[in-house]
């Protein structure tokens, strides 16, 4: 009868389109708010979760005179032509420290045309050697090392084909790095000398204060050892002409603003979500009472309680799930939408669009749409298909 | 062979005062042709759902059998109501996301000839037009006989008629009639409630009912 009963269920479905209709868009609205914002909220949160590892760095050091806020620094890709003397580096090693790695920054130019990069973005000139992190978040393309005329592109970075034009210069993609959280998923590396020679080429030498590009650096990335105190080190280097930035205390901060921002986003959230799940019941009780008339006369004909309520849960579970599908699906897309927009106000870390992070909140979303459909239905089937068949019959025709 | 006893019956809804039923005791055996009349309100209807298994009794017991059927519990209930009476509604009574047809294999799946001939059953009920729409898209007449085959299409051993003949032509309530009758044997039986004379009067057994108060005529 388990078939039966499927048979029926489904026909309800089909043949019942305006009620089975309205019940799908009341589970739709409630759980793509909720997998819009809880996705939005992971994705930044993960973010922030994978910089800290990622970074590998402790430290940050660069010029007094960048224009950007440690945070855009530290996440983001955009471009930022500032120099310090290369030999800070040296300044920057004591007892505290594990290691230094230094880096150059330069920028594409925006341009129209075809096999160029076309929006202006951070070049970041790398000694492969030095910068074991970058290493180990290649994700395609092994390399021993990043020779002349080749790139690695931030996850972030869309550049089709294995070849374009950087500054002028055709360069070879050789490799993509995963998702790290921070700026090096919006920026495209090469290696520091063909950065620096890129930069004699395309720019004037005013652009470097009069100096040769091979004597400047744009930042330093300080690990230190094992169990250092951060805030003591910033204090042993205070007398280095330059800005240094604790790469954990900007993530709290920036971990704070995103809590606060998506506290409020779940607050509104869950008024939807118990409006919706209000409307839902209202829309069950009405559902089943409209059918009192029918369930009191499948009891007449033999049809048992058990079966009766398998029937409408298969009925409202397949609806629910249908919905939760849907509605997790927008609320993907939604929030990979909504978070790309919010980075052009706000710097945010995102980590990737993992298949597990995908899967972990289809699920939630649609377990949410069976959950709350059931939550709502419980009740209303109970009451209608405990009462007595006579009972049923006479309440549907009133 | 007796098929059904009610002994000391009576009903009394929750929150009234009276009983709508009162103490009745009533058999109905096989091969028999009951009618009982009364006017709205008489408690026809109530001794009918007590009957049909779908309302048990303030007092007394309904047998089927010797079986006190309102002891079963609701799989064996159920299965009774399947099985063994078949209760033509006096308000049109069918699952309404259901096609004739499909109403009518769901009723056989439950009933005590899983091979009936559901083509047959159409037929005889002049629905062969009619069996693949939806209850909601037929005429009074023609719901009233769709839900007639899906009683009968259970082969039930009781059936329990309650103004059968309601949205009927005088041609299709005579076969109607005539179909129900031809399906009593010596283990059926039908009981007919009907305001109707020319109906009543074909019943072998006539019973009154007036004021919760049944007796024979």
């Amino acid at each position: 009868m388990w078939v039966t009963f499927l048979e029926i269920a489904w026909k309800n479905i089909t043949r019942r389109t305006k009620v089975m209709g309205s019940l799908f868009f009341c589970v739709l609205a409630g759980v793509f708010s909720v997998v819009l914002v809880w996705s939005s909220y992971d994705v930044s949160k993960k973010g922030t979760e994978l910089s800290r590892v990622r970074m590998s760095a402790d430290v940050m050091v660069y010029p007094y005179e960048t224009e950007l806020s440690d945070v855009s620094m530290l996440y983001s890709g955009i471009a930022q032509s500032v120099y310090m003397d290369a030999g800070i580096a040296e300044q920057l090693s004591n007892g505290y420290v594990e290691k230094v790695v230094s880096q150059f920054y330069l920028q594409t130019l925006p341009t129209e045309g075809c096999c160029t990069v076309t929006k202006e973005m951070r070049l970041v000139g790398v000694d492969w050697e030095e910068d074991v992190t970058i290493r180990s978040y290649l994700k395609e393309g092994k390399i021993d090392g990043l020779n002349m005329k080749e790139v690695v592109l931030g996850s972030n970075v869309d550049i089709e084909g294995d070849t374009t034009l950087i500054l002028n210069m055709p360069v070879q993609i050789v490799g993509v790095l995963e998702n790290t959280g921070t700026y090096l998923d919006d920026s495209i590396l090469l290696s520091m000398e063909q950065l620096r020679q890129l930069a004699k080429v395309n720019f004037p030498p005013n652009y470097f204060q009069g100096r040769a590009p091979e004597e400047l650096i744009t930042c330093a990335l300080v690990e230190l050892k094992e169990g250092a105190d951060p805030q003591k080190y910033i204090e042993s280097i205070e007398g280095v002409e330059a800005r240094k930035v604790l790469v954990s205390s900007t993530a709290d901060t920036v971990q704070s603003e995103i809590s606060v921002l998506f506290r409020l986003l779940a607050g509104a959230v869950l008024v939807i979500l118990l409006l919706c799940i209000a409307a839902l019941g209202s829309q069950i009780q009405s559902l089943v009472h409209s059918r009192y008339c029918e369930i009191g006369y499948l009891r007449s004909i033999g049809v048992r309680q058990s079966d009766i309520y398998k029937m409408f849960v298969i009925e409202i579970g397949a609806v629910a799930a249908a919905a939760g599908i849907t509605a997790s699906i927008m609320g993907l897309i939604g929030a990979e939408f909504v978070m790309e927009w919010v980075r052009q106000y706000m710097t945010l870390p995102l980590a990737g669009w993992s298949s597990q992070f995908i899967a972990v909140h289809f699920c939630g979303g649609v377990l949410t749409a069976v959950g709350i459909s059931v939550i709502s239905a419980v009740f209303p089937i109970f009451k209608a298909v405990g009462m007595p068949p006579q009972e049923a019959m006479t309440r549907g025709e009133i | 062979m007796e098929l059904m006893r009610l002994e000391g019956v009576s009903k009394t809804y929750s929150g009234t005062g009276n009983p709508v039923l009162k103490t009745t005791d009533f058999v109905v055996g096989g091969g028999e042709y009951l009618s009982i009349e009364g006017v709205s309100g008489s408690g026809k209807s109530t001794l009918l759902f007590i009957l049909g298994g779908l309302l048990s009794p303030t007092t007394g017991k309904v047998t089927y059998k010797g079986q006190d059927i309102y002891s079963f519990h609701d799989r064996e209930l159920s299965e009774w109501r399947g099985k063994c009476v078949g209760y033509l509604f006096q308000n049109i009574q069918m699952a309404q996301a259901l096609t004739v047809r499909e109403n009518m294999v769901l009723a056989r799946k439950l009933g005590n000839d899983k091979r009936a001939d559901i083509d047959e059953m159409i037929e005889i009920l002049g629905l062969e037009e009619e069996a693949g729409k939806l209850p909601g898209h037929l005429s009074g007449g023609q719901k009233r006989r769709a839900m007639t085959g899906c009683v009968l299409i259970r082969r039930p051993r009781i059936i329990l008629a309650d103004e059968p003949t309601n949205d009927l032509d005088c041609e299709w309530a005579e076969k109607v009639m005539e179909f129900l009758q031809k399906q009593i044997d010596p283990e059926k039986a039908l009981i007919l409630v009907t305001h109707d004379p020319r109906w009543s009067n074909t019943a072998a057994v006539r019973y009154s009912i007036s004021d919760g108060q049944m007796t024979r005529r």
